[in-house]
């Protein structure tokens, strides 16, 4: 038995496996994520499950600009003689989330649970 | 009859007595095995889970995310959720969670687990890298108290 077989049996080895992971604040779920006979590596599982997380969020802006960039190369004329592609508004949420990240770091922003998570 | 004591009988009835036994032993199993912050942590994996389980409809501003938190706590029966904005942060106050008040002011790690809950649905809402919701302590077992904010 090799060690990355014997490391999936042991708690020892669960914890080794969350330790390669880049970003461990992100909540996983390894109920879907099948047991992995013989000789595959943690890594293979980071390949083959990938986190449930959400995508970053992309700007209302870019979001609006993508299905232009999409457009079939002969659709393009259409598109200019229409005028100027309209940019989509932010939501107020994301102008909040926006000006959240621009207002100074709370002193208190680094709480216990905050620098257990940054460990 | 003391208020404290009339506040504590209805704080109970916010629990399933079906349930309450169960889940004051595994409470205190819990704080026998782990330090306080670990079971914070713990609990706002819960949490997080929970949003996952739990997703809200689209919002597009703060009022209507919190009418669909409240629209999920409601059906649950797990109290209400009032947001508000303040310079550089929003605060969060959550009334009446019923674990809040069966385990008490005492057990401040279990205020993680709504943390985790409103860091997954801020998360699913676009919440940008660098926020993130915390918990703040406090002393009422009725209201736990939440910042979301720049924290990095």
């Amino acid at each position: 038995m090799s060690a990355d077989a014997e490391s999936h049996d042991d708690v020892a080895g669960l914890f080794k496996r969350l330790g390669r992971r880049d970003d461990t604040r992100q909540y996983h779920d390894f109920s879907a994520t099948p047991a992995l006979p013989g000789k595959q590596t943690a890594d293979a599982v980071a390949q083959a499950a990938p986190d449930p997380v959400m995508p970053p969020p992309v700007p209302a802006a870019a979001a609006a600009v993508a299905p232009a960039a999409n457009r079939p190369a002969g659709a393009s004329h259409t598109a200019s003689a229409a005028g100027p592609v309209q940019v989509a508004p932010a939501s107020s949420l994301q102008v909040l989330f926006q000006r959240l990240l621009e207002a100074p770091l709370r002193p208190s922003a680094q709480s216990p649970l905050a620098r257990l998570r940054t460990r | 009859m003391d208020a404290s004591l009339l506040l504590d009988h209805y704080r109970m009835q916010a629990c399933s007595r079906q349930w309450r036994g169960f889940l004051q032993a595994m409470a205190d199993e819990f704080a026998d095995a782990l330090p306080d912050a670990e079971l914070a942590r713990l609990m706002a994996r819960m949490g997080e889970r929970f949003a996952l389980a739990h997703p809200l409809a689209p919002a597009d501003d703060l009022a209507v995310l919190q009418a669909a938190c409240n629209g999920i706590w409601s059906n649950l029966d797990w109290g209400s959720a009032q947001f508000s904005e303040q310079p550089g942060e929003v605060t969060i106050e959550h009334l009446g969670a019923p674990l809040s008040a069966l385990l008490g002011a005492g057990a401040s790690w279990a205020g993680g687990f709504l943390e985790g809950v409103y860091r997954g649905w801020f998360q699913a809402a676009g919440m940008l890298p660098g926020l993130d919701v915390q918990h703040l302590p406090g002393t009422s077992a009725d209201v736990s108290r939440y910042v979301l904010a720049r924290v990095a």
